[in-house]
């Protein structure tokens, strides 16, 4: 067996690489409008340069009003071209670029949304148990916010279009005279670069700062929200956790605070220097006037267009300092959609899981980045139909073994074989098809009581009398009689009018999840820990009359269920220790033997 | 009142309402920031003053320029000052000052984000438990999240309206010299071109924040979707398709309406922006006319009419930070509402205040003489909307003695953890009183009350800090001069006594989870620090137990302490709990029924109703509910 290899998390691409393959995936997901809206601002780009002509043209033609050698409707006519100028501009441009860029925005938050949920499923799930998978996903999700992408594209538009802006108006002047172009160009430069580098720069301390913030937020929300707050109350966290959150809170907003403030007294220096040295170019255009090397019109189009310069450079400088950043999350997003490695879905049919053993055979398994081993070197055989319990102390490997069992995790040595076939070439699918399991951490779906029943087997959601059915065999018709709305009830307070049920009562609502999938295999893990007793003897007798014919892996630590077993397994520290029928195992007096007589005294006789 | 008149009330009352908060904001800058108030003031006023200067420098550079023509030396001469004064003019940008501004503003958000952020976290640590027990109570936190953002904005949506404001009225001003008509005239296009933008801005917010349930659903589902958690459950029930479906089918309706309302903005933008170039339009054309007659030079002509350009430009921000305000205003409402809510019970029980200007100025008793004296305790939750409210609670009444063991049993819901936190001084009870050695709970200060209690609670809150300080959260600061291992995220003095919390690991058996974490209680659990380690239920819970045993407290209470553990820590947790410090109470609530036999007492709650109590032979004899749950459990292992 080849051993999973696990990715390393790869140092960050350059800038220039990310922008590229990012325009590559922009332009991929709708070609048309991604088109489009790069011609309109390659279009639009080149307007300022016309109204800086028409500008001048207006110029000169006022001069010649004010001098009496032309009736004011000479002017008017300029004034009305103009006017058309700025309706494009100002009008059927923004108007344009609205809709073009709500569409594109669509398309590729929705392709980008798909693309994460597809991620979510294809990776092996052992990735997910990396100690720093959270915070690989934590970064590709930032990307995945609303608004990020309208941003970015508004950032992109503006950087494009302004630099098109810049060159343009930058040529026309550059006709009238050479050298101011050249002057134009070294005053403009600068303040973009220093804040490409300063929107790294901050991205860079923001992220070593993430732990910081991620502990002052955790901190408020234990202070401020409805689970911890009897916590908070009987042990008078409050002064405490305040003095702690008060000294993250100063501890990064003073280097932040430091970091702005450095980089105002570049920027400022920067940009005041580079509007200086504008105002010495319009000083020399003056000059050239003074001789007589320019006309007044064109003076003052060269003031609208250093104006139209300063302003497009402008805003494409702050933009740029953004674009840095966003492209640096980006970077992250990408990382995280090469992750690996991913399971294959193809794979052969096991047949039918409760008429085929199946068997572990020098199985090992060891968590990504741990060092010792979860399961080392387990062999048995479950025969078909049998009922197995897995016992054993918590962290012995007990629900490890339930899902390398159920092939959501690859062994790193050993096999699992269902019938003679390796799991590895089973399809998980069709294996999964076939399975249900009750997790220790099961999910509290947001959604009506009904739904997180009818969810074990989503094709029959909609069929009343087989959600009810399930219920009532997991003992969750009870939750449904307590809610105003029965099975319609919304659970858990995410949306308004959500009822939030008791532990109890969600392990019912779990378990008649389990039932709702009538499966061959079915595998509980400690099904029954929040329940009172009287619940608890009702749901596992149901449970074990229903289970005849199925394979059925049970994991649990109250061994008075645990016995009416076919077969007990006896894990410890991820080994196999003991195996057999109740009555087999205590007269080994081995592990199990001590674990049941420890419960059983509480239970023994009318002395302790 | 016609509709006229209520619409013109409605906007007095919104008027009134964005006055009182400018005010109360104002105050509060006033308190915590006042030199940076006051200079993001001065740099947005230079800010709105500089389009007026640039039309009035720019108008005498190209007069003088125009009369310089040709001139040579001499004429540039006359230019210089000019010169000099565009290059004053344009160090006043935006450029440079939205450097600056932003730099102020940084600071001056950190310092609000700081006061307020902490005032609202001392007031929700205050607030008693049941205001959290109760959605629309609770609700009333969860919208004034954020207070230092909010006001942030809110002071800067004013400044916004400021510089717009300094802004319109300089640059029509410049306009007078022509004819003062021309500046009233373009002032009072503001009117129309404000109200337009008032109503874009709206359906911009509706459209960014408004979050409409759809949107929350399809964020729902795509966490479901992508979340580690959720994964193993997604493979073996094989819901991605599914799921998958039901996220597509909600984006879809998302995008319609998304779609439409950007598409209504676009076609509602239109009408504004077009009066934009109307308006600019017009005054070219007056202006031109104004220049045939010689009434202004070129230069005049020249920089007014980029002025028009400039003025209509402050319509925007002018509508925009209106609209801005009035949301603002709503949100800081809810802050101001939120940070004056009363912090007593009695309020929040829905029952007129019992014990009256009782000042809590009583300690809790260490050590313990009589005990605890629980008479005719009755509790409801304080009903939420058109709901009764449910009695859970009918009469209970007992005593603890000082260095007794009570077990408390009985069926899920039958009211056992509600009495704990009676116990625990968490709730106060609707009805009867609870006394510790005499003293009433309602006169005993709530610092002193946490000294004197402990618990582990059977939804217990997962501390996901490092292993130490989860257990020792409620003993920081115990280890006086101590360090922890990066000061930069524990501050020195918070540090837990390592000897306490290594005692109560002990206890708990949480000692052994801790040994199996590669640095020990150094060790981050949890996700929230990086590298943290996640933990089972039974582990965790090892961790909860843990805790209760740091504080030296006189009542102990254990509410279902080994839910999630295995034979052996069960046993554990056990043994310990019976060999408790002398002299300390102890209230074991478990469901499993071997354990409560070894308290001296156990109680047997029903419906709200202590229906018998005594020790575990009396009431196998008495065959009663007690005896028919011993049975039922007993019978496994038998």
């Amino acid at each position: 067996m080849v051993p999973i290899e696990y990715s390393a998390v790869p140092p960050r691409p350059p800038a220039l690489r990310t922008l590229w393959r990012f325009m590559r995936w922009m332009i991929q997901t709708d070609p048309p409008r991604a088109l489009a809206l790069l011609g309109l601002n390659l279009v639009t780009g080149l307007l300022p340069a016309a109204s800086v002509w028409i500008v001048r043209g207006l110029f000169d033609r006022s001069l010649d009003v004010y001098e009496g050698r032309l009736a004011v409707a000479g002017l008017l006519a300029w004034v009305a071209l103009w006017a058309g100028l700025a309706l494009l501009q100002g009008t059927v441009r923004p108007f344009l670029t609205a809709l073009l860029i709500e569409r594109l925005k669509q398309e590729m938050e929705d392709r980008l949304l798909v693309e994460l949920q597809g991620k979510a499923r294809r990776l092996r799930l052992e990735v997910f148990e990396r100690a720093d998978f959270h915070d690989i996903l934590r970064r590709a999700q930032e990307a995945a916010t609303p608004g990020f992408f309208l941003n970015l594209l508004g950032e992109i538009q503006t950087i494009f279009s302004g630099t098109l802006t810049a060159l343009s108006v930058a040529l026309i002047v550059g006709l009238w005279n050479p050298l101011l172009l050249v002057a134009l160009v070294l005053v403009a430069l600068p303040p973009p670069l220093a804040h490409w580098q300063q929107g790294r720069d901050a991205f860079l301390l923001k992220r070593a700062q993430t732990q910081h913030e991620r502990l002052r937020g955790y901190l408020g929300r234990i202070l401020s929200e409805r689970a911890a707050a009897k916590e908070v109350r009987v042990f008078d966290l409050g002064p405490g956790l305040l003095q702690w959150w008060t000294h993250l809170y100063w501890q990064v907003a003073n280097r932040l605070f430091n970091q702005q403030r450095r980089q105002t007294a570049v920027d400022g220096a920067l940009s005041a220097g580079s509007l200086l040295g504008l105002a010495a170019a319009i000083g020399w255009a003056a000059w050239a006037v003074a001789l007589g090397a320019l006309s007044a019109g064109q003076f003052a189009a060269m003031m609208v267009a250093l104006r139209e310069i300063r302003t497009s450079v402008d805003l494409a400088v702050r933009r740029f300092g953004y674009l840095a950043n966003r492209l640096l999350n980006i970077a992250d997003l990408f990382a995280y959609l090469d992750f690996g490695p991913e399971q294959e879905d193809d794979g052969e049919a096991p047949g039918h899981l409760n008429q085929i053993p199946i068997a572990a055979r020098d199985l090992s398994f060891t968590y990504p980045q741990a060092d010792n081993p979860a399961l080392e070197d387990l062999s048995f055989t479950i025969e078909p139909g049998q009922r197995i319990a897995l016992v054993g102390a918590n962290g012995s490997g007990k629900t490890t073994l339930v899902k390398v069992l159920l092939g959501l995790f690859q062994p790193t040595r050993g096999a699992v074989l269902y019938g003679d076939l390796d799991l590895e070439r089973v399809s998980r699918q069709q294996l999964w098809d076939q399975a249900a399991a009750v997790f220790q951490d099961y999910t509290r779906f947001a959604f009506t009581l009904g739904e997180n029943i009818g969810l074990g087997r989503n094709q029959q959601m909609n069929d009343e009398a087989a959600v009810r059915q399930a219920a009532q065999q997991g003992g969750a018709d009870v939750v449904a009689a307590q809610l105003p709305q029965g099975y319609d009830t919304q659970l858990t307070r995410e949306f308004s009018g959500g009822t939030e049920l008791s532990g109890g009562q969600w392990q019912r609502v779990a378990i008649a999840r389990g039932f709702m999938r009538n499966a061959a295999l079915v595998a509980l893990d400690e099904p029954t820990a929040s329940l009172d007793p009287m619940a608890e003897a009702e749901i596992f007798r149901r449970f074990l009359e229903l289970s005849g014919g199925r394979t059925t892996i049970v994991v649990s630590h109250r061994l008075g269920s645990a016995r009416l077993c076919d077969r007990i397994l006896v894990l410890k520290e991820g080994r196999l220790v003991e195996e057999g029928t109740h009555d087999q195992l205590l007269a080994q007096r081995g592990e199990y033997a001590r674990m049941w007589a420890l419960q059983a005294q509480w239970y023994g006789g009318a002395d302790i | 009142m016609s509709q006229r008149s209520q619409e013109f009330w409605n906007r007095r009352t919104q008027a009134t309402a964005i006055w009182a908060n400018l005010r109360w904001t104002w105050t509060h800058i006033w308190a915590h920031g006042r030199r940076l108030g006051l200079g993001i003031v001065a740099v947005q006023l230079l800010q709105g003053l500089q389009p007026a200067l640039l039309i009035w420098v720019t108008q005498h550079l190209i007069d003088t320029a125009i009369a310089a023509a040709g001139q040579g030396p001499t004429g540039f001469a006359e230019l210089v000052p000019w010169l000099v004064a565009l290059g004053l003019v344009l160090l006043l940008t935006n450029e440079v000052l939205w450097k600056i501004r932003d730099t102020l503003h940084m600071r001056l958000q950190q310092q609000l984000e700081y006061t307020l952020g902490r005032r609202f976290l001392a007031k929700a640590s205050r607030l008693p438990l049941v205001f959290f027990e109760v959605s629309d109570f609770y609700d009333q936190l969860q919208r004034a999240r954020d207070p230092g953002r909010k006001l942030d904005r809110f002071f800067f949506a004013a400044m916004h309206a400021f510089q717009a404001a300094v802004q319109a009225l300089t640059v029509a001003a410049m306009f007078a010299p022509v004819s003062p008509w021309l500046s009233l005239a373009l002032l009072a296009v503001l009117v129309p071109q404000i109200r337009l933008e008032i109503e874009q801005s709206r359906m911009f917010m509706g459209f960014t924040y408004g979050q409409t349930e759809e949107l929350r659903r399809a964020d729902y589902v795509d966490r479901v979707l992508t979340g580690r958690d959720q994964q193993k459950e997604m493979r073996v029930f094989g819901l991605h398709q599914m799921l998958g479906r039901r996220w597509r089918d909600l984006r879809q309706i998302l995008r319609r309406q998304q779609w439409d309302q950007r598409r209504q903005q676009a076609w509602g933008g239109l009408p504004t922006s077009g009066l934009r170039v109307g308006v600019s339009a017009t005054v070219a054309v007056v202006l031109a006319y104004f220049l045939g007659d010689r009434l202004l030079t070129p230069g005049r002509f020249v920089a007014l009419f980029r002025g028009v350009d400039d003025m209509v430009r402050t319509g925007f921000s002018l509508g925009y930070s209106a609209r801005e305000l009035q949301n603002q205003a709503t949100e800081i409402g809810y802050v101001r509402q939120f940070l004056n809510l009363p912090e007593e019970s009695d309020a929040w029980m829905q029952r007129p205040p019992q014990k009256a200007a009782q000042p809590r100025d009583q300690l809790f008793p260490q050590p313990l003489r009589q005990g605890f004296a629980l008479d005719q305790i009755r509790f409801s939750y304080p009903a939420a909307g058109d709901e009764e409210p449910r009695p859970v609670l009918q009469g209970v009444s007992f005593n603890l003695v000082p260095g007794e063991r009570v077990a408390l049993v009985g069926e899920n819901g039958a009211g056992k953890s509600t009495l704990a936190k009676i116990l625990l001084g968490l709730y106060e009870p609707s009805g009867g009183q609870v006394q510790v050695d005499g003293i009433d709970y309602s006169r005993i200060d709530r610092q002193s009350m946490a000294q004197g209690v402990s618990a582990a609670f059977q939804d217990f809150y997962n501390f996901e800090l490092t292993a130490g300080q989860s257990i020792g959260v409620g003993a920081l600061g115990t280890n006086r001069g101590g360090a922890g291992n990066d000061a930069d995220l524990w501050p020195a003095d918070l540090v837990p006594d390592p000897a306490i919390v290594a005692e109560a690991a002990r206890r708990a058996g949480a000692d052994e989870v801790v040994a199996r974490l590669p640095q020990g209680y150094q060790s981050p659990v949890g996700h929230i620090l990086d590298n943290g380690q996640g933990l089972s239920g039974g582990e965790w819970q090892r961790l909860a137990v843990a805790r209760a045993y740091t504080r030296p407290a006189a009542l102990i209470i254990l509410d279902e302490p080994t839910a999630a553990l295995d034979p052996m820590a069960e046993a554990e947790v056990y043994r310990q709990f019976s060999t408790l410090l002398k002299g300390r109470t102890a209230l074991l609530i478990s469901h499993r029924l071997g354990s409560a036999r070894m308290a001296d007492r156990i109680l047997v709650l029903q419906e709200g109703r202590i229906v018998e109590q005594g020790n575990h032979a009396q009431l196998l004899k008495r065959a009663g509910v007690y005896a028919g749950m011993w049975e039922e459990q007993a019978s496994w292992y038998r």
